[in-house]
């Protein structure tokens, strides 16, 4: 894992259970420094497969979340794209 | 590596106010080309991938330092300003046509920059200059070998920042386009742009103060929003030999004619018959035929239109159409380029 991450939180993590955040903060640095895990989770289009794949490889890497927390996650990240001329 | 290494196929789609500070939000765009009409269309289709919509890098603006001082994969080969709804988005469509474009129309990062001071009055001219040449080099990183020309069309008011970009950019020519204002102004009628809905963009850029909102109609604000980017563009031209005044009239055929020489970019045949074919086609809309539609404007333009063009109009462009076919006939009578439209 990324000792120093050099981006900051995305909006979505400010947005899920408390228990789930540190978790899904690690995994998400961990990802923009590995483009190959990255790559696998883009060629899942759809988002009930990325949802599953998301928590199958965050298992993988020592990061627990849950499908809800990603659903969560994805929701609030759309909801703030969508606002973000209003807000 | 530093984050501009690990940024290779990211691609910058907003700055905002995190926390009270300018920060720039990241896309993986990888090799998905900026096909669609706007810069955001293309946004929204990559957003449509759920780990591209998760997975958004966001870092300080201080970013843009360390990509200003780059080398620049693409430099910008032309920018293209324009008074809205005058067919620049059929240059920027044609010029994307062809695989060694690299074309980014009306990107809301660079809104957002070159708002950034009005909005965050802690934000220096130096930075902004800084930061503009840094986003510049960040959209026109090559994604694609067969690149080689980078051109940016802005939003219409971003004329009026004409001088930092400048500032920004010395040596990079420019385009002013434009068409009748009366056509502009029915355009404007049947579907307002951003610009023409008083507030949406900052009024102290177009020199309005709050207390006009009360007594100005929307055609009104519409045709002195019209004047002031029209004085805009004659005032920067007089002094800018990197500058072009280019009338709708001369589209399409410009574009891979007398606009291609003047930004210095070698087409060959089959790219300058590519740019040809996707001419034909609405630019907004690829799937439909392209259809002239100025004699149902000048049919459409009401008495109060054409007033209002007379009063705030009518003299910038018969001024802007003085220079144009000066250099025109200029250039004519030097043995230069044709002066006539190639359609």
């Amino acid at each position: 894992m990324e000792s120093k991450p050099p981006f900051a939180d995305p909006v979505s993590v400010a947005h899920v259970g408390e228990s789930a955040t540190e978790a899904l903060r690690r995994f998400h640095q961990h990802v923009l420094a590995t483009p190959g895990l990255f790559a696998r989770l883009c060629a899942e289009k759809e988002r009930e497969g990325f949802v599953t794949r998301m928590v199958e490889l965050g298992r993988e890497h020592g990061c627990g979340f849950t499908t809800d927390d990603v659903v969560n996650g994805l929701n609030a990240a759309r909801r703030e794209w969508l606002e973000r001329g209003i807000l | 590596m530093t984050t501009v290494d690990q940024l290779k196929g990211w691609v910058p789609i907003r700055i905002y106010w995190r926390e009270g500070q300018p920060t720039v939000d990241w896309l993986f765009l990888g090799d998905q080309p900026l096909s669609e009409p706007f810069f955001e269309q293309s946004v929204a289709r990559a957003l449509r991938n759920p780990a591209q919509l998760l997975f958004r890098p966001q870092t300080p603006i201080s970013i843009l330092e360390e990509f200003a001082e780059m080398a620049p994969d693409l430099a910008p080969t032309g920018f293209v300003f324009h008074l809205s709804r005058c067919g620049s988005t059929l240059i920027s469509q044609v010029l994307a046509s062809v695989p060694c474009n690299l074309v980014v129309s009306e990107a809301p990062p660079i809104e957002h920059l070159l708002g950034a001071r009005l909005r965050d009055p802690r934000i220096t001219h130096a930075q902004q200059v800084v930061w503009l040449r840094g986003l510049v080099r960040a959209l026109g990183r090559r994604r694609f070998a067969a690149e080689k020309y980078f051109y940016i069309k802005f939003d219409s008011w971003h004329l009026l920042h004409l001088s930092l970009i400048r500032e920004a950019f010395p040596d990079t020519p420019w385009i002013f386009l434009y068409r009748e204002p009366l056509e502009v102004l029915v355009s404007q009628r049947r579907l307002r742009g951003a610009h023409m809905l008083p507030g949406v963009v900052d009024l102290r850029l177009f020199g309005f103060v709050r207390e006009d909102l009360a007594t100005l109609s929307f055609d009104e604000y519409a045709a002195r929003v019209l004047a002031c980017i029209c004085q805009n563009a004659l005032r920067t031209h007089e002094t800018s030999p990197a500058g072009r005044l280019v009338n709708f009239s001369e589209l399409p055929g410009a574009i891979w004619g007398d606009l291609a020489e003047f930004f210095g970019a070698d087409y060959s045949e089959e790219e300058r018959s590519r740019m040809s074919d996707a001419s034909r086609f609405n630019a907004k809309n690829p799937k439909v035929r392209h259809a002239d539609d100025t004699a149902a404007k000048q049919r459409e333009a009401g008495d109060d239109l054409r007033e209002l063009e007379k009063a705030w109009l009518t003299d910038l462009y018969r001024e802007l159409e003085t220079r144009r076919l000066s250099r025109l006939w200029t250039g004519r009578m030097r043995g230069g380029g044709s002066a006539s439209s190639r359609r």
